[in-house]
This record gives C-alpha cells, sequence and structure tokens, in this order.
C-alpha cells in the first residue's frame, strides 16, 4: 500500500516529494474546503484527478468529473437546483448515479427539482427538506435498505417505483397533494418487507377517514412502528387503523407535534358540514 | 488488555515490543504505548510481536519520533494543553518530515499522527494558489498553459 522506494532510493530536497505519496495519503490532507481540494487538480498531471477518488465527497459543487467516481461511496447534495430551464439538468443527478457504480449512501438536503433517483448500488437513501414541487418524485432503488423521506411540505409526491429490499422506511414528509387513498396505498404496499417504518402527516391524514375494516393494506413484517402526527382529532382513527395495518407489531410509538398548517386544515374540515 | 495473567507476581514487569527500523536500528516501546498502532495492535493480539518487528518502510530517524510520539501519548496525567503544546512542537519540521510522519502513520495505522501531520499540510495548502502550492512543495510535471487553461475550463465551476 505504501511505497517503499521512497526510503530506500534516498530522498533529496528538491525532489517533488508529495507528489510521491499514494492517494489514500493524499486523501488525509485534503480535509479541507472542497474548493481548495479541486483546486489541487491544477498543480501537475499527477494531481489532475487525485481529488475525484475521495470515497467521501461533501460540497455543493459538481461537475462532469464527477460522472466518472467509481469508488466513491456516500454522496451529499446540499442546496442543488435541478431543472431543465437551468444550467444544471435534472440530467446532471442521473449521470452523477450513473457514473457512481458503488454509492451506497446518498444524502439530498434542500435541492430542488429532483426527478428521478435511480441506482442500482444504492443502501442508504436520505432526502431531506427535498421541494418536490412540479413533478413527482421517483425512486427506484432495488438494493436500498434504508429510505428517509422528510420534509415539511409537498406540492408533488413520492413515488416508490423499486424497492423491495427495504428493511427501514420514514415517511415522514407533509403534501398538499389531496388525499389519495390508492396513492397512499402503492406506497405502502412497497414497505411489505420493512420491519422498521415511521409515517408522517400525509400518510396518516389520508388514512384517517377508513374504517379499519376497509384498510385493504397489511405491513405483516413490521416490526416497529413510529407515528409522528400533530395532536388532532383525526390522529386516533389514523392510530388504529395503521394498527389494523400492521398484524405483527412489537413496539409503536407515537409522536404528536403541534402544525400550524395542519391547524388550518382541520379547521376547514370541521366547517364541513358533511363531516 | 492483553497483559500477561500472572498476576501473582506484584511488580508485573512492563512488556516491551521490538521494532526494526529499514536501516537496521532497533527500538523498545512499552506494548501499552504501541497499541496505539492499530498494526501493531493486530500483531501483538496474534502473538506476533515477540520477536523484533520489521518496518521496512521507516527509516530508524523516523522511527525514533514515531515511538516518541506514541510513548509522550500513553503517558497519564498529562493535561489536554500541554500535550497540544507538544504536538506542535513535534509537527515543527520540515514538510519532507512531516510527509514521513504521515507515511509512517499510514502504515501504522496510528490515527492520532495521521491527523496531526496531516492537518499541518492541509493547513499550508488551504487558500493556497495552485502556483504557491507548487512552489512551496516544488511538485514538477506541471501543465503546459494550454493544457493548464483545459483543466481550468473542465473545472470552471469551482474556480469561480
Amino acid at each position: 500500500m505504501v511505497r517503499t522506494s521512497m526510503h530506500a532510493a534516498g530522498r533529496h530536497d528538491y525532489e517533488d516529494y508529495i507528489s510521491l505519496l499514494p492517494d489514500c495519503v493524499i486523501h488525509h490532507i485534503f480535509f479541507l474546503p472542497t474548493e481548495d481540494v479541486i483546486k489541487t487538480c491544477l498543480l501537475s498531471r499527477r494531481w489532475r484527478y487525485v481529488w475525484t477518488t475521495i470515497s467521501d465527497l461533501r460540497g455543493h459543487y459538481w461537475s462532469p468529473l464527477l460522472y466518472n467516481c467509481c469508488s466513491l461511496t456516500k454522496l451529499c447534495l446540499r442546496g442543488c437546483r435541478f431543472s431543465s430551464s437551468e444550467s444544471v439538468s435534472d440530467d446532471v443527478l442521473r449521470m452523477i448515479l450513473m457514473g457512481s457504480p458503488v454509492l451506497e449512501y446518498f444524502n439530498l438536503i434542500r435541492c430542488q427539482g429532483v426527478k428521478r433517483i435511480h441506482s442500482r448500488s444504492l443502501r442508504e437513501l436520505v432526502i431531506d427538506d427535498v421541494l418536490v414541487m412540479e413533478f413527482t418524485l421517483e425512486i427506484s432503488t432495488p438494493c436500498v435498505l434504508l429510505l428517509h423521506v422528510r420534509g415539511d411540505y409537498f406540492r408533488e409526491m413520492i413515488r416508490i417505483i423499486e424497492a423491495p429490499s427495504l428493511v427501514n422506511a420514514e415517511l415522514d414528509f407533509d403534501s398538499q397533494v389531496k388525499s389519495d387513498y390508492s396513492l397512499l396505498k402503492q406506497m405502502l404496499c412497497k414497505l411489505q418487507n420493512a420491519t422498521q417504518i415511521l409515517l408522517g402527516d400525509w400518510c396518516l391524514r389520508v388514512m384517517w377517514p377508513w374504517k379499519v375494516e376497509n384498510v385493504q393494506v397489511s405491513l405483516p413484517n413490521c416490526k416497529s412502528l413510529m407515528l409522528h402526527i400533530p395532536f388532532r382529532q383525526y390522529s386516533f382513527p389514523a392510530i388504529a387503523n395503521m394498527l389494523a395495518t400492521t398484524p405483527n407489531l412489537e413496539k409503536l410509538i407515537i409522536i404528536f407535534e403541534p402544525s400550524d398548517w395542519c391547524d388550518q386544515w382541520v379547521y376547514s374540515l370541521n366547517s364541513n358540514p358533511q363531516v | 488488555m492483553s497483559s500477561s495473567s500472572s498476576s501473582s507476581l506484584p511488580p508485573c514487569p512492563k512488556k516491551m515490543i521490538t521494532l526494526k527500523s529499514s536501516d537496521g536500528e532497533t527500538f523498545q516501546i512499552e506494548e501499552t504505548a504501541a497499541l496505539q498502532s492499530k498494526t501493531l495492535e493486530n500483531m501483538i493480539d496474534e502473538n506476533c510481536a515477540s520477536t523484533p518487528i520489521p518496518l521496512r518502510s521507516i527509516n530508524g530517524k523516523i522511527l525514533a519520533k514515531v515511538v516518541e510520539f506514541c510513548n509522550k501519548h500513553a503517558e497519564v496525567g498529562v493535561d489536554a494543553e500541554s500535550l497540544h503544546a507538544w504536538d506542535a512542537e513535534f509537527v515543527n519540521v520540515e514538510y519532507t518530515t512531516l510527509f514521513d510522519y504521515i507515511l509512517a502513520a499510514n502504515f501504522l495505522e496510528i490515527p492520532t499522527l495521521l491527523d496531526l501531520a496531516s492537518g499541518v499540510v492541509g493547513d499550508m495548502i488551504k487558500g493556497k494558489t495552485p502556483d504557491e502550492i507548487r512552489k512551496m512543495f516544488n511538485i514538477n510535471d506541471a501543465f503546459s498553459p494550454e493544457e493548464e487553461e483545459e483543466v481550468r475550463r473542465a473545472n470552471q465551476w469551482a474556480f469561480e
């Protein structure tokens, strides 16, 4: 791993010693602001691609070099705006994922315009406060074990296309999308193998109007269920329904949290004479 | 952890292991101090440390310093502040020696030394222009102006 010839050969002070360091050692030196790391590509031919082999790359930069990161295992993108009208199209994300064949952990934070996450290598996908505005966000990750989606509100929905290995699922988001039970049912059906599930506002709000006997989804593998909901009257029917879908549940945790937006929603619901 | 079980002898002699540098020098180090190196720890665990351990990638001058570092960091009752000052003095050396420390720490897997020495080199790079870094470290094999322009263009987004 370490070049032993450096000492054996003897060293002179005029030698370009730093360039002889193995990449894995240079990566230790790269505990620096992203800009400083990437600028090292200008140093010499030896340095041109060293930074691209870092296995844990943080930062809000990307470039065509990211399209071929054969050793990248963790990637965190923060504040990226993917959209067809901007200079950075949603193709960029597709190319990054295609060019990272061993990427295992992917974290998107406050990004916008993500249409699709497709990766055959991903084990963990964490989506934090992503703005799902114009398009449905499609997730197609056959090997993913952990999927966490957190967000205050989505104007559009997420759709889990493929995630058969999912064990740990967190769908803790709120959405203005109408309470479409078939959408929720589709989503829950993809959690068939999950043992740990956390559901948030939207899921439970869609769930509550249903009578227990009409709930047609079953999550037989779910052992641990966490419900993250505001303390409102719809909460209890939703909890009852979720208990009906999880026959083998061992642990139930309910977190009640106040939410202003929900206040208005329930208010308008109450003012509707039909309910 | 792997100290002898013959606890009936009260003045338990300190267990020492012997390291041998690339140029044939030998160094004694207490096992407790050597445990900071994961490489040495594995060898001790697998009972491979009873004979001198040859370290063909580390010369005597550097190995002496590494042993000194491990001994200092194994001392009990050293307060963080004075250890910090000691560390700062330890890495106050020519950059070529820093690289030797980094390579030795990488080979022996001593995270404290690796982080310390890498951090100093990182600080030397931080905020500098490529030209300044090239001069500082005698980096040769630089790009031709045309090539540099091309690399710059390919990574335009990082240089704005």
